[in-house]
């Protein structure tokens, strides 16, 4: 079986948001995507810290994209997730799936 | 007696009065001013009064937008910026490649909340919230990158840079 490299649960939510918002997928969309879609509502402190432990490990990357007149003439940072990180997150969502098959959540009637 | 004169000159008393001349001569102006209104209402009452209401719809036009003026008013006419501290908190422990990213992405948060009709106020309340908030996990990812004493050290040579 290919090593399983671990990845949080707030690492996952944000290389799937990477992969939804692709090819601008910044800071603000991340963070907008993953309210949307999990409601729960991060920093920029802590999405940032999560993108640089991701950079890091080599799942995803960075580019600088042009200047706009909404962030003052500044450039964003666009994310992009690698190859090696599609790997990484299939195999971490196929170990969660693996250890939810077969259990049954019947929730608050349990 | 030019002794005498010279101390009269520079005596307190003098100085006094001549601190008090401009309140003087106001006063005295007024004085004129009222003693001359009520002669003028005494030889042609309507036409003093009708001068009266020429001046004052004339001071309302002039005075109309400082007596409708509101302090929200102004406030809401001033190009907001973001607080300019929690900018420099962010910017003291953020990995040098994301600081620019990280800031301006607060900023778009607060633009976007003035945007949405929110006062000033609150959107920089929100933006010192949002800040502060960041400045945790961005603490603690410089820890585990640099350690204790390097970021320390790095936070010591951002600040004297």
């Amino acid at each position: 079986m290919a090593r399983v490299d671990d990845l949080t649960l707030i690492e996952q939510a944000t290389m799937l948001a990477i992969m939804r918002q692709h090819p601008s997928a910044y800071g603000v969309s991340i963070r907008d995507e993953i309210k949307q879609r999990t409601g729960k509502d991060y920093s920029f402190g802590s999405i940032y810290a999560v993108l640089e432990r991701l950079e890091d490990r080599g799942f995803i990357k960075s580019r600088e994209g042009a200047a706009t007149a909404v962030r003052g003439g500044r450039k964003k940072l666009y994310f992009a997730v690698t190859g090696t990180g599609q790997l990484a997150l299939r195999a971490s969502l196929a170990a969660v799936e693996a250890m939810r098959e077969g259990v049954d959540l019947e929730g608050a009637s349990a | 007696m030019n002794e005498y004169l010279t101390n009269f000159l520079n005596s307190e008393t003098l100085r006094y009065f001549s601190d008090a001349l401009p309140w003087v001569n106001s006063f005295m102006c007024l004085a004129w001013l009222a003693h001359f209104y009520t002669k003028a209402l005494k030889f042609n009452p309507n036409g003093v009064k009708a001068l009266e209401r020429k001046i004052t719809s004339r001071l309302k036009q002039l005075f109309f937008p400082i007596q409708n003026w509101r302090f929200q008013d102004y406030q809401r006419l001033q190009p907001s910026e973001p607080p300019c501290l929690p900018e420099f908190l962010v910017g003291l422990f953020a990995k040098k490649r994301y600081r620019n990213s990280i800031l301006c992405d607060l900023a778009e948060s607060f633009d976007r909340d003035l945007s949405a009709g929110m006062s000033a106020r609150r959107a920089k309340r929100r933006y010192w919230a949002a800040a502060l908030n960041s400045i945790g996990p961005q603490a603690l990812a410089a820890v585990k990158r640099l350690g204790v004493w390097s970021l320390l050290i790095e936070a010591a040579r951002r600040i004297t840079e």
